[in-house]
């Protein structure tokens, strides 16, 4: 009987042991899983597809959505266009064609967005926190699901959120920000994203928004979904810092591109260059 | 100078009127201000070649057939993308003759969306969309296929 319960507590110990370690090894959470991720670490990643959401992303607004719409006026162009380069946050500046390099250390996967030298920081198999202070990138926390990683992210700042299209646009493979709809989240605005690849040298980045102030159901993202690997020198990272002084440059409190004549352009630089 | 407009559309100006289309993804405004469907080319001597972000400048001293001068500057893509494109902050210096071909601004401004290059030594550097330019090293074999061109698919903004 001795023996009989002694053995029984021995298999209980070792599968409590066993269901402990598994929980501690979710993927993502040692150096050695450097080596059983997928390889999104390798080059990185740039889109070529439209960065805002045609009109086959629609879903119904909520009431307060379609009264916001009902009073639209079209921008000629994004706050990012203006001076200051400002942010677009997430999702627009992952998709804004310079390119997504991943980078990996236990706990965390990094995502440099080289348009903005921005980084995404996505804590593993990690809860999100009890009031995350809002950020133009969100806080985000993601896990494995086989060789899908899930990022949630929350906590937004003044992003550009995009509700849909204007009636009869968005429908061009690069929908423009004059054909869409921009407004304000709710302070529920979550994102989900199902990072994976597709193939050794695409990757694919489904997003599905929530946001219960603007949409009745959950909107699914159709713009900036695929990823082409960059190899070699052009999958190597550069800095990107907004810094030029242009001919050409985009006021949004007048919504327009005001233009400057390039021959007093350049004889401010050239004065800047003597200083 | 030599300018000339076109309403038939030609390979290149087809691959940038697409790219214009991406364009205000990255770009710092619209490209709606550049006549996508027109091309001008013109020779001149750089005096300014500003390698930033967003955008990259060119700036080239026109002398037209009268004798008068005239500034013009070009708009070319971001740091990263001309470097994967073959471009180089070094690649230009003021005194420099280049022959430039661009998408002219609409209203007659002295503006255009740099398209491509020729320098004094014979190299010619493109606008492309993160697709190296005509003699590029090719990728070394294994390293798999680069993305797409704009010839086969929709180019990258900048």
């Amino acid at each position: 009987m001795i023996k009989h319960n002694t053995l029984l507590t021995l298999a209980l110990c070792s599968a409590m042991i066993t269901l402990r370690s598994g929980a501690a090894e979710a993927l993502g959470s040692s150096w050695a899983d450097a080596t059983k991720l997928p390889d999104f670490f390798t080059g990185n990643w740039e889109s070529r597809e439209s960065f805002l959401d045609s009109s086959a992303s629609e879903v119904p607004y909520t009431a307060q959505a379609q009264a916001y719409v009902a009073h639209y006026k079209p921008i000629a162009d994004i706050p990012f266009a203006g001076p200051g380069c400002k942010t677009p946050g997430m999702p627009i500046v992952q998709r804004l064609g310079s390119p997504l390099k991943f980078f990996y250390q236990p706990g965390m996967i990094a995502i440099y967005i080289e348009n903005s030298s921005m980084t995404r920081f996505i804590k593993l198999n990690a809860k999100h926190s009890a009031q995350p202070n809002p950020t133009f990138l969100g806080e985000s926390v993601g896990h494995f699901e086989g060789d899908t990683l899930v990022v949630d992210s929350i906590g937004f700042d003044d992003i550009l959120l995009q509700y849909g299209d204007l009636p009869g646009k968005g429908t061009s493979p690069f929908v423009l920000p004059p054909d869409a709809i921009f407004g304000p989240h709710g302070p529920n605005l979550r994102m989900v994203e199902r990072i994976r690849l597709v193939d050794r040298d695409t990757l694919e980045d489904q997003l599905t928004i929530y946001d219960d102030t603007v949409w009745k159901q959950p909107f699914v993202s159709n713009a900036g979904r695929i990823f082409k690997r960059n190899h070699g020198e052009n999958g190597w990272p550069h800095e990107w810092v907004c810094s030029s002084d242009d001919t050409l440059t985009f006021d949004p409190s007048q919504d327009k591109t005001i233009q400057e004549d390039p021959a007093e352009v350049l004889k401010r630089l050239q004065k800047n260059d003597k200083h | 100078m030599n300018e000339h407009g076109s309403t038939r559309l030609s390979g290149v100006s087809a691959v940038l009127l697409l790219a214009s289309a991406a364009l205000p993804a990255s770009a710092h405004h619209s490209a709606a201000p550049f006549d996508m469907t027109k091309s001008v080319s013109m020779q001149g001597t750089v005096e300014k070649w500003v390698w930033a972000n967003p955008h990259s400048w060119l700036y080239i001293r026109v002398v037209k057939a009268d004798g008068s001068q005239e500034v013009w500057g070009f708009e070319a893509g971001s740091t990263g993308m001309l470097a994967r494109t073959g471009w180089n902050a070094a690649d230009m210096k003021p005194g420099d003759k280049v022959t430039v071909s661009a998408a002219p601004e609409r209203t007659g401004n002295h503006i255009g969306l740099l398209n491509k290059v020729q320098l004094a030594d014979g190299r010619l550097l493109s606008a492309g969309a993160g697709t190296p330019p005509p003699g590029a090293t090719p990728p070394p074999p294994g390293a798999g296929s680069p993305p797409p061109g704009p010839a086969n698919s929709a180019p990258s903004p900048r």
